[in-house]
Order: C-alpha cells, then structure tokens, then sequence
C-alpha cells in the first residue's frame, strides 16, 4: 500500500489480526531482517526498486507464520541477477520455516532449482503432464546453476514438456 | 530561490495583471469608459484603504459563513459518500437525488432558506454547504469505489472487519479524491456564502448589495476582489492540508 511505510506495509497482517502495535512492529521487524529489508523499514513504496516491493510482500506474508505460501510466478518481471538472488533468498527462508510453498512459474530452470517437487500442467485446460521429485539436495548455491547433476534435471522436465505448434 | 529565479516565476503571471490593470486606469482616466461602470483600479484601491475596517469584518463574517458550511458538507458529505459505497442498493436509490440536488440552483432556494432559517449566518451557513456538498459526494464516492482490486483481495485474504477495509484501506486509497472534491467546494462554498448573504444579510454580500444600490461601483470591485481572495485562500488551505497528508507518497504531492 503506497501510504504506508515497508514497516507498516508488513505490519498490515498483524494489525488486521488485532496485534499490539509494539509485537506487530518487532515481528515485521523479524521478518523483513529476513528478507534483507530491515534498514528499509522507513522508506515507502515508491522509493523501492521491484525486487525490494516483493520482498516487502513476501515478508508481510511471512509475519503471520502461514504455514502455506503461494507465489505466482513472483520473479517474472525481475532482472536476472535479482531473480538469482531472490530465488536463493526464498531457498533460505523455507529453509528456516519449512512451510509449505506454492511456486508457479513458467520457467523450467527457475523450477528446477527452487522445487523438491514439481508439477508439469498443459495449457488449456489445464491437465497434469508430470509429477515428480527434483533429485537435488536441499543447499542449493549459485554453482549449482552450471552443476551438471542441475542441467540433467532441467533436460528432464524440459523433456517432459511437449512443445505444441499452437501460439501461446 | 534566488531573486532571479524568484523574479522569473512570478514575473509572468504578474505582467498581464499589470497591462490589464495600467490599461484600465488610462481608459477611465480618458473617460472612454464611464467610470459608473467600471471604476480606475485606483479607486478600487482608495475604497479598499477607505472601508479596510468594514470589508475585513465583512470578509471575516463571510470566510467564517463559508467554513462553517464547508465544514457541514464535509461532514455531511463524507459520511453520505461513505454510506453510498457500502451498499449498491442505497447508492442506487439516493445518488440521483444528490445529483437533483446539485442541479437545483441555489439562488432560487436562497429566500426558502431565509424562511426557515431566518435572516442572519445560519441561513449563509447552509447556503455555503448545500453548493459545496455535492462534489464532496461526488468525488468521495470515486475515490471509495475504485480502490485497487488486489488490495481488496489482501484485505479479503487477511479476513479484514467491513470496518477495517474502510478506515485502512478504502478511505487512505481515497485521499487523493476527497481532496480534489474539497478543492472544488471550498471555491464554492465562498460563492454559496456570498449568495446567502445578498438574501439572509451579513458580510460581503450584503456589502456589495448595499454599494450597488449607493451607485459606489468602487466598492462593488473592492468587495468582488476580496470574496475572490477568501476563495483563493480556503483553496490554499485545503492544499496545505493536501500536501501535508499526501506529500510523502501520492505522486501528485511528491516533490522528487
């Protein structure tokens, strides 16, 4: 929300939830730390570049400690660098938490590095085409990305994946 | 600012006012214009320094009329506007009249006013509000309904309270809105003070009414320009008030 700060923008959970202030401020705190956020605290919407605001809202879904999140395609209009460094940050965060997480994304390789599971839908209508275990281990670091095991599991979905003659 | 700069900025605006003004004088000083049409701004001038201590009561009692009525349909405004996005069933039973209501003109309603009011600042008080309510309804109710769909969703997700989504999400979204419907009423709720009080009495209008019978066209100008002023500077206020609760986030108001 534009009006309010990165602070209040995480606290907005808590606030909904009839949180004290003081809690609802030391939480988001908590949580925007973990996004690497926390001396933004003061700033507003508008001074933030696109990755910064979605990692403002991916920490004001943290605050509430949801044991589900769902993300929807949440990187697609990152540059690559942010999208690297925000996809090892979210590796992180369920690291911690181990909550379960929803990613949809179009992308195979940004699948491939994030998922332990993942699940191959048709266009429409939608059918299932695969589900299966990504067989990586769970620290995943930025030499991964060239790491051959990595590449052999991005030519198995990529494979797994008919490409139709239809446009999109 | 340097005093170039400074002289750069207000050195347009303030050039036609000068030739207009220098024009005017010469044409009544060559008698081309009676001067019991249009005064030498000279005169306008003199009258001003003249009755200075009856035209600042006068404006005093005017600007005082015309807050109190903006206040009144402020209030009366927002909470209508309020009532009316809640519910399409009341915005569809009560938005026509409140658009009937605009269109009536308020100078026909005036002498009604004084039969129920009396004469005296009430009726100038709800002559100010009744033709500054309606851009406060209006403009409020924009604001109220197009809050942005995704954070009604957020708001939905989070099991915000009615009252919740209303008070931290619909009305900030709104802000900008309702500022711009005050802008307007503040520059009319002047006008509809001013009308009330060529009927119900007190004031510059009653000011203007008396010099216009007295032929002291003079004082007619010297009135006129400062019923412009009070809107001018109720404007400015709302403006002041805009920039301050807006200033560090909405785009019309940041500086950077």
């Amino acid at each position: 929300m534009p009006w309010r700060t990165v602070l209040r923008n995480a606290t907005l959970p808590l606030e909904l939830a009839g949180w004290s202030m003081g809690d609802a401020e030391s939480r988001a705190t908590e949580e925007l730390r973990r996004v690497r956020l926390a001396e933004f605290g003061a700033r507003y919407p508008h001074q933030l570049s696109g990755g910064m605001k979605m990692r403002t809202s991916v920490a004001r879904a943290l605050t509430t400690r949801p044991n589900l999140l769902l993300l929807d395609e949440p990187f697609a209009a990152l540059d690559e660098p942010t999208r690297h460094s925000l996809q090892m940050q979210l590796r992180e965060i369920w690291l911690a938490l181990k909550m379960t997480v929803l990613f949809v994304t179009h992308s195979v390789t940004e699948a491939v590095f994030l998922a332990d599971r993942i699940i191959v839908l048709s266009q429409r209508p939608a059918q299932l085409l695969l589900d299966q275990n990504v067989a990586l281990p769970d620290d995943r670091n930025a030499e991964l990305r060239t790491a051959l095991k990595y590449v052999d599991e991005v030519r198995r979905f990529t494979s797994a994946v008919p490409v139709s003659g239809e446009p999109l | 600012m340097t005093l170039k700069t400074r002289l750069a900025s207000w050195l347009p605006p303030l050039l036609p006012l000068i030739l207009s003004l220098g024009a005017a004088e010469f044409a009544v000083r060559m008698a081309w214009v009676p001067s019991y049409l249009i005064p030498a701004p000279s005169e306008v001038l003199q009258s001003l320094l003249d009755d200075r201590s009856e035209l600042t009561m006068a404006a005093w009692a005017t600007l005082s009329s015309a807050l109190a009525g903006l206040l009144l349909s402020f209030v009366t405004g927002t909470f209508f506007a309020i009532t009316l996005s809640s519910s399409d069933l009341a915005r569809r039973a009560f938005y026509p009249y409140a658009v009937f209501f605009q269109t009536v003109p308020i100078i026909s309603i005036a002498p009604l006013l004084v039969i129920w009011f009396g004469f005296g600042q009430p009726t100038v008080i709800a002559s100010a509000a009744i033709v500054s309510v309606f851009p406060i309804i209006a403009s409020t109710l924009l604001g109220l309904k197009s809050t942005e769909p995704s954070l009604l969703d957020l708001f939905t997700l989070y099991t915000a309270s009615r009252r919740q989504t209303l008070w931290m999400l619909k009305i900030p979204f709104a802000l900008p809105q309702i500022f711009s419907g005050l802008r307007i009423a503040s520059g009319l709720a002047v006008v509809g003070a001013i009308v009330g009080e060529f009927i119900g009495g007190g004031g510059l209008g009653s000011v203007v009414d008396a010099a216009r019978t007295q032929q002291r066209i003079d004082r007619v100008f010297a009135a006129v320009l400062i019923s412009s002023l009070l809107g001018v500077v109720l404007v400015g206020a709302v403006n002041f008030i805009s920039a301050l609760s807006l200033g560090s986030w909405h785009s019309s108001e940041r500086k950077s």
